[in-house]
């Protein structure tokens, strides 16, 4: 039986960040950090136990896995990682929820701001 | 050195994060600037926490060795490491020295927690007379006819003050039980059930009559006993540092928490309170002991 997406449903920032940035192509650790920190715009400071921590439960849930590097780096004993079928759909469930949230909220202060008499 | 402290974190991983891990762990070290490494360091004990505490299926106990069981039974000779069941030596070693060196800190720590350096004995020397030469010659035939005076005990000057005030103090009085003008440890742990003895009134609390102080309040305007019970509470030191907050009365949670607060009056730090830390200062002065 293929698992659902909306079961893994909300996502921890650690995981909605690396999810997020193995959407493109596919990334090595230390490539993940960097990209996390350039998508927070430096606020978000992945360390190497948070991420593979990460990355260990989430090839164990099957969103992600584990890919041959590019052959110009095929002499470095690094791992790469990609999403996953599985993965591609839990993280745009979550992209979905998190929109919802975002017009609900916005719908919200709206109603907050004072009128003008 | 910080990255061999960093590869002992990443070995004291479980087997199977560290195998697979190790290595981009170590990379990543590498790869970041010095400010950035106490900040790694910090992420490589958490992440040691989260994976001995909250990931116990990827620890090598529960991984599935019933191939190996079918194997032996065809009598196929069984090779396995012990590191996957057993710790490695080197975990031991690191183990082990951790230990040693908590113990030693710890050692160290008590040794100067007094604030005074034990010295350790390491030998006893007994000096021989014949090391020092004597000139007899100079000596005279008769005994020496020097007197030594000794002078006063000054704490028995401290002890005089302090059996009348003791006397003249309830508070006192109900706390040093075996009337030696000390109280011990004993008798402070106690001070609870002791001062609730003087609370004749039962109201939970003691009110500067009930620790002592004796004025009719018909003789004196109401402004002025209000400031003689204050000033009362606040001269003697056991009363001011029973009433922890000023409010001039000793509450029941004080009374609760006498023990605690009688602690602040041991000025040596040796568990007893004297009477040179218990006689106010003013008296004492008076008496020329300060």
């Amino acid at each position: 039986m293929k698992p659902d997406p909306g079961d893994y449903l909300p996502l921890a920032p650690a995981t909605l960040h690396i999810l997020l940035s193995l959407a493109g192509e596919p990334m090595h650790g230390y490539g993940i950090m960097q990209e996390v920190l350039r998508q927070s715009d430096g606020r978000y400071n992945l360390g190497p136990g948070t991420l593979y921590d990460n990355l260990q439960r989430l090839m164990k849930q099957r969103m992600v896995e584990e890919v041959a590097g590019p052959a110009a780096e095929e002499s470095s004993r690094r791992r790469y990682y990609r999403l996953s079928q599985l993965g591609r759909g839990v993280l745009s469930q979550e992209i979905a929820r998190l929109e919802d949230v975002v017009h609900e909220g916005r719908a919200r202060l709206r109603a907050l701001k004072p009128r003008r008499a | 050195m910080l990255r061999w402290l960093y590869i002992q974190l990443i070995w004291l991983h479980p087997a199977p994060f560290r195998w697979r891990f190790g290595d981009d762990m170590l990379d990543d070290f590498d790869r970041s600037t010095l400010r950035t490494k106490p900040r790694y360091f910090a992420d490589a004990v958490a992440s040691l926490a989260r994976q001995w505490l909250l990931r116990p299926e990827f620890r090598p106990e529960s991984m599935p060795v019933a191939a190996d069981a079918s194997l032996e039974i065809l009598g196929v000779p069984l090779f396995q490491t012990i590191e996957t069941y057993k710790p490695p030596p080197a975990a031991l070693l690191q183990g082990g020295l951790l230990a040693l060196l908590s113990i030693s800190l710890v050692v160290l720590l008590v040794g100067k927690a007094g604030g005074v350096a034990r010295p350790f004995l390491i030998g006893v020397h007994f000096s021989r007379p014949s090391l020092l030469p004597i000139d007899r010659n100079s000596m005279t035939g008769s005994d020496l006819n020097t007197t030594v005076k000794l002078g006063p005990d000054p704490f028995e000057a401290w002890l005089k003050l302090a059996r009348p005030y003791f006397t003249s103090m309830p508070v006192l009085g109900a706390l040093d039980a075996d009337r030696d003008l000390t109280l011990s440890p004993w008798e402070i742990g106690n001070a609870p059930a002791a001062l609730r003895k003087l609370d004749i009134n039962y109201d939970g609390k003691l009110t500067p009559e009930e620790c002592g102080l004796h004025i009719d309040p018909k003789s004196v305007p109401a402004a002025l006993l209000a400031q003689l019970r204050q000033r009362f509470m606040s001269y003697h030191p056991v009363l001011a540092a029973l009433d922890a907050d000023h409010d001039g009365e000793i509450s029941s949670w004080e009374i609760e928490h006498a023990a605690r607060s009688l602690k602040k009056l041991d000025r040596n730090h040796d568990g007893y309170l004297t009477a040179d830390e218990l006689i106010p200062f003013e008296m004492a002065v008076h008496t020329g002991l300060r």
